[in-house]
């Protein structure tokens, strides 16, 4: 195991990895072949059920509960996507600078005190893919991987290609991940995001108001 | 004066023409879907054709080219909710593996399926798959066409397409084709007249069949003898569902059906229908099963067996999904899922890492995903081995 320079942190090699594995501590479904598991991390596969962003009646993503731009919450944000499938070793179009919810075809689960963080693999971060994933430690589910295609032209990608490259830190302590409300449980397709569950938009809106002299009439 | 039928034709032929032309969005994976629906243009273009050739006025003329209308319109209908993007693909894959343990041409038949917006309505059409005389009508009237594949229909509620508990019931509507496709139950019901008219059953015998079809008596007469086969095929299909769910649709069918104690003209009454399931889990002596088990080997050659292996495991209760083994197993998720749901929230409380109280709408929701990644790693893992291992091979 290898040292942080933050202290006892530290990230796990592929050794690390393997045997967490074989103490079933660290859960990955399918893992297709064990040479996923690399020097430094683990591959995951592009899964096949994507969300793809789409262009609807709203005029904007609204992620307040504010309204004096108009718009609902929760509802609006799945406007904005709409759901697509493909089987495995079928291609997918990422279009330029559009957002994609995809998953991995693995489903995770992690230790108690271990965090994972999803990067591109290198060849497909050249060619101008971008993801920013972290999985807490707890979490169960297909990792949910949210890609942009910064590039000019679309590209096209592989269902069930490894795409992402996830590190995993060993954290110091152990968190329970069910300690508090999760909104994202077991998820195996992706999901749009639930930001208005977020309790601190309530209490902004509430804020806003008071401030404004907004009345809910 | 108009020809009032063939002004209806003609408003016929307009709706097909704008059917087939919003089907051109259909996008399939399956290949063999594209090719039968392309035939499906090849059929509409030829029966311009020959309207146009024939200009038809007589009525018998004039509902022959509907009933191939009809045809074209009730393929539509299916493999418009058969695209990857709409059809429950796990489900259908487990039909396809329990199809291929009684048909040798699986690849012959396209399963699709119809979402239908009414949460009761699952059933199977046998409309297209049986209808020998109007492929070979279309094959003599357009230039020998023919369809290679034939689609096996089964309608589920839209709402319910992704649930994996009510879903269950989807074997029982595939038993339907079976039967039909095999003629088992129409072959037990000219067999049981023959035995009832030859004297062959006891009185005893005759006494615990009434228990199952009331009007067993009354076999000669040909609507009783109708009725009796399609209660017959209502217990069969439960049965061959029951070989790879096990008691899973029991628990479905007394609730939708309220527990009923009454027959009806289409269904045997829920409790004797549960009866029987319950019977031939365990092996339990059931003049009907034994009656159904005998026609099935007779016709098919194959034994109403359980065929679903039993998972035993807690990997749903630590939020995984089951590394499914064998075909037998995959079978064997429905009645797992089914033994989690039916779980008292103490043992889920005690078992599950999640935040307390558990709410039915979270253990819902996680069972269906697990399932469903469960089937779907399966499906996954058995495309990659034999592609995988057969150039590990070279």
């Amino acid at each position: 195991m290898e040292q942080s320079i933050l202290g006892e942190s530290s990230y796990l090699n592929g050794e690390n990895i393997k045997r967490l594995l074989e103490e079933r501590k660290l859960f990955i479904r399918p893992l297709l072949e064990m040479s996923q598991i690399g020097g430094v991390g683990i591959d995951f596969r592009l899964g096949y059920d994507f969300l793809v962003s789409v262009q609807g009646r709203y005029a904007f993503i609204n992620t307040s509960m504010n309204n004096d731009a108009g718009g609902e919450n929760e509802r609006n944000i799945h406007h904005f996507f709409q759901a697509t499938r493909r089987q495995i070793g079928e291609t997918f179009i990422l279009h330029p600078h559009q957002t994609v919810l995809a998953t991995s075809l693995e489903y995770v689960k992690l230790p108690k005190d271990c965090i994972l963080k999803l990067n591109m693999r290198s060849s497909y971060a050249r060619l101008g893919i971008t993801v920013s994933t972290i999985a807490q430690p707890g979490y169960c589910g297909c990792l949910s991987l949210e890609l942009t295609n910064t590039n000019n032209n679309p590209i096209n990608l592989t269902v069930g290609s490894r795409i992402i490259q996830g590190l995993i830190y060993k954290m110091s302590n152990t968190t329970e991940y069910f300690d508090v409300p999760r909104k994202y449980v077991c998820h195996v397709r992706p999901e749009p995001s639930a930001i208005a569950l977020d309790k601190d938009l309530k209490y902004l809106n509430e804020l806003w108001k008071i401030d404004n002299n907004i009345s809910d009439s | 004066m108009i020809d009032y039928t063939r002004r209806l034709l003609d408003l016929h032929i307009s709706q097909a023409t704008n059917s087939l032309h919003k089907a051109k969005s259909y996008s399939y994976s399956d290949k063999h879907k594209e090719k039968y629906q392309s035939d499906l243009y090849v059929l509409f273009e030829r029966i311009q054709e020959a309207i146009t050739k024939s200009n038809p006025k007589e009525d018998t003329e004039i509902f022959k080219y509907k009933k191939h209308l009809d045809f074209i319109f009730k393929s539509l209908e299916f493999l418009g909710s058969s695209t990857l993007n709409l059809i429950p693909y796990e489900i259908v894959e487990c039909l396809r593996y329990a199809m291929s343990d009684w048909v040798d041409e699986t690849d012959n038949y396209i399963i699709v399926t119809s979402l239908i917006n009414n949460v009761e309505e699952f059933s199977y059409d046998p409309e297209i798959a049986f209808n020998d005389q109007l492929y070979s009508d279309i094959k003599e009237c357009y230039g020998g066409l023919t369809f290679e594949r034939k689609l096996v229909q089964i309608n589920l509620p839209r709402s319910l397409s992704r649930d994996y508990l009510s879903s269950v019931v989807l074997y029982h509507e595939l038993g339907h084709f079976i039967d039909i496709k095999l003629s088992i139950m129409e072959s037990l019901v000219l067999d049981l007249e023959g035995r009832y008219v030859g004297e062959i059953f006891s009185e005893a015998d005759i006494n615990q069949i009434k228990v199952y079809l009331p009007f067993f008596e009354r076999i000669e007469s040909k609507p009783f003898a109708d009725l009796i086969q399609v209660h017959l095929a209502e217990y069969f299909c439960d049965l061959f569902a029951s070989q790879y769910i096990g008691e899973a649709s029991n628990h479905f069918l007394s609730y939708v059906t309220e527990k009923s104690e009454y027959y009806d003209s289409t269904h045997p009454s829920t409790t004797n229908r549960i009866q029987v399931v319950k019977d031939f889990l365990d092996g339990k002596d059931n003049i009907i099963v034994k009656i159904i088990s005998e026609a099935t080997k007779r016709v098919t050659k194959k034994d109403l067996v359980i065929r679903f292996q039993k998972i035993i495991s807690d990997d749903f209760y630590n939020l995984l999904p089951v590394e499914i083994s064998s075909v037998n197993q995959l079978h064997g998720i429905y009645d797992y899922a089914w033994k989690l749901w039916l779980a008292s929230t103490e043992e889920l409380e005690a078992k599950m890492e999640l935040q307390k109280p558990i709410s039915s709408e979270k253990v819902y929701s996680i069972i269906n995903n697990l399932t469903e990644k469960s089937i779907g790693n399966f499906i996954t893992l058995h495309k990659w081995n034999k592609v995988y291992l057969e150039k590990a091979a070279i």
